[in-house]
């Protein structure tokens, strides 16, 4: 699988926030994306994704373009700083209710995800009641429930104690093995370090390779 | 739960309504109980302005819990929902079709809890004008009911869930109270020429006055005789045409807004 983003731009209120990107992503490595706060790394995740639509420039997955072909990215599990769940609902019913849009996984499958995060799925606890670190675990098992062929994670250490950090970074290179493509945006210099084989920086909206990283 | 604590909700309100008809009516029919319920205790004038507010409060509680409905999918986890919803357009005819029924089966737990009284307390008689007349009052009832929150839900993608209710609510009351102020129409004779006839297109065009039974009239002559109060033009199917185009154009217009926004902006309404 791969995944390409030809000539990116988007400006809002004038602002540019991604220019002139380029990139070239395939299937079974991690990319990392670092860049100061408001860099347009978010943004960027947001229009490889197709939640977001850009004034010009292409994505395309495996010679399919992004809103020709398909109205959002196929395939995809997702997590982006400071979106939450449905505060109302438990950690396990906010995941079936995603999983219902799909219908692709079991509830056995959703217990899984969310043990594989750390969290206990019979929790009665509703979203709303979690810790800022048990939302950040729910948000990365709903990313990663449905075995997603992309995977984007915006900051997926935020909030995570050290323990946490390590499962999540045991995930990340589980579901690498398991084939997915993946591409972390992280302020934690040791993430990119262990986890990455390649690194971009983003800066006013442009992206740059970082040299010397490639394996 | 929600669903059915509103349905409970609903059929307490219907109680509510008719109990006072029940009380001052010593015999009643099915048609006379549609007519009550649907508006049939306001009277038209300044006076009556708290009455028809008073009476509108069971559907503003549905606008309250309900004009979230579709919203509620766009505030924080929108990105996890539309990342896994291809299709918004169908999403979203699905999502108006179950707001649809929900509009449905609150106005019937209304209109049935009146009928239940009715058919304790009086002997139980039924016609088919009382039928039609039932089922007017109703399908215009869920229709104005659909049509309004549906407007909160798309008001509040454009703005957010208070400003959506609020526009819609103080849009009520304007129209209440335009509805209530045009009482020269009706109580102090009608205005001769062009300004009567601008004030009768006002009136028959307010969307709150579909909404009142008694001024309604129709073709057939059993049903007209227990509505018609000033004996105007005013039939059933122009209300019900009305507030069914009314709901096509809230239905596109919605389409139209849930295409085009952008997931951007994060935690909206945490």
């Amino acid at each position: 699988m791969k995944l390409t983003a030809e000539h990116l731009q988007k400006k809002i209120n004038g602002k540019k926030i991604l220019n002139d990107v380029n990139l070239e992503l395939i299937s079974g490595r991690v990319y990392g994306i670092v860049g100061r706060n408001g860099s347009g790394k978010t943004m960027l995740f947001r229009a490889l994704s197709g939640l977001m639509k850009c004034d010009a420039g292409k994505v395309i997955l495996d010679g399919k373009i992004l809103f020709e072909d398909f109205p959002v990215l196929p395939g995809i599990g997702i997590i982006l700083e400071n979106a939450g769940l449905y505060p109302e609902l438990t950690g396990f019913q906010n995941l079936k209710y995603l999983a219902g849009i799909k219908k692709k996984i079991k509830d056995d499958d959703i217990y899984a995800s969310i043990k594989r995060v750390g969290l206990d799925p019979d929790d009665k606890r509703i979203f709303r009641k979690y810790s800022l670190g048990m939302k950040q675990r729910i948000v990365i098992a709903q990313a990663i429930m449905e075995k997603p062929d992309i995977l984007f994670l915006d900051e997926p250490g935020n909030a995570l104690d050290e323990e946490g950090i390590k499962d999540i970074r045991k995930i990340i290179m589980e579901e690498k093995e398991r084939g997915a493509l993946i591409l972390i945006a992280s302020h934690n210099k040791e993430d990119i370090n262990l986890l990455t084989d390649e690194v971009y920086t983003m800066s006013n909206g442009e992206i740059s390779k970082m040299e010397g990283r490639e394996d | 739960m929600k669903n059915l604590g509103m349905l409970l909700l609903s059929s307490a309100f219907g109680l509510l309504s008719i109990l006072p008809f029940s009380a001052s009516q010593p015999d009643a029919s099915f048609g006379s109980m549609a007519v009550w319920m649907g508006f049939g205790n306001v009277g038209l004038g300044s006076a009556y302005l708290i009455d028809f507010l008073y009476a509108i409060v069971p559907m503003v509680v549905f606008q309250m819990v309900y004009g979230l409905y579709l919203y509620r999918h766009f505030c924080t986890a929108s990105v996890y929902y539309f990342s896994r919803c291809i299709k918004r357009k169908s999403w979203f005819l699905q999502e108006t079709g179950s707001l649809l029924l929900k509009s449905f089966l609150y106005e019937s737990a209304y209109w049935i809890a009146g009928l239940f009284v009715l058919a304790f307390k009086y002997p139980f008689s039924i016609t088919m004008a009382d039928v039609c007349l039932f089922l007017y009052a109703v399908t215009i009832n869920v229709l104005w009911l659909f049509a309004s929150t549906l407007a909160v839900n798309i008001l509040a993608l454009k703005t957010d869930s208070v400003a959506g209710f609020g526009i819609i609510f103080g849009l009520e009351v304007f129209f209440i109270v335009i509805y209530n102020f045009m009482e020269s129409l009706f109580l102090y004779g009608k205005p001769e020429g062009n300004a009567g006839k601008l004030l009768f297109i006002l009136w028959k065009w307010n969307p709150v006055s579909q909404l009142v039974v008694r001024w309604h009239s129709s073709m057939w002559k059993e049903i007209d005789a227990m509505v018609n109060d000033y004996q105007v033009n005013f039939d059933f199917n122009f209300s019900v045409l009305y507030l069914a185009i009314l709901s096509a154009i809230l239905i596109i217009l919605g389409i139209s807004v849930i295409s085009r926004v952008e997931l951007i902006s994060n935690g909206m309404e945490e």
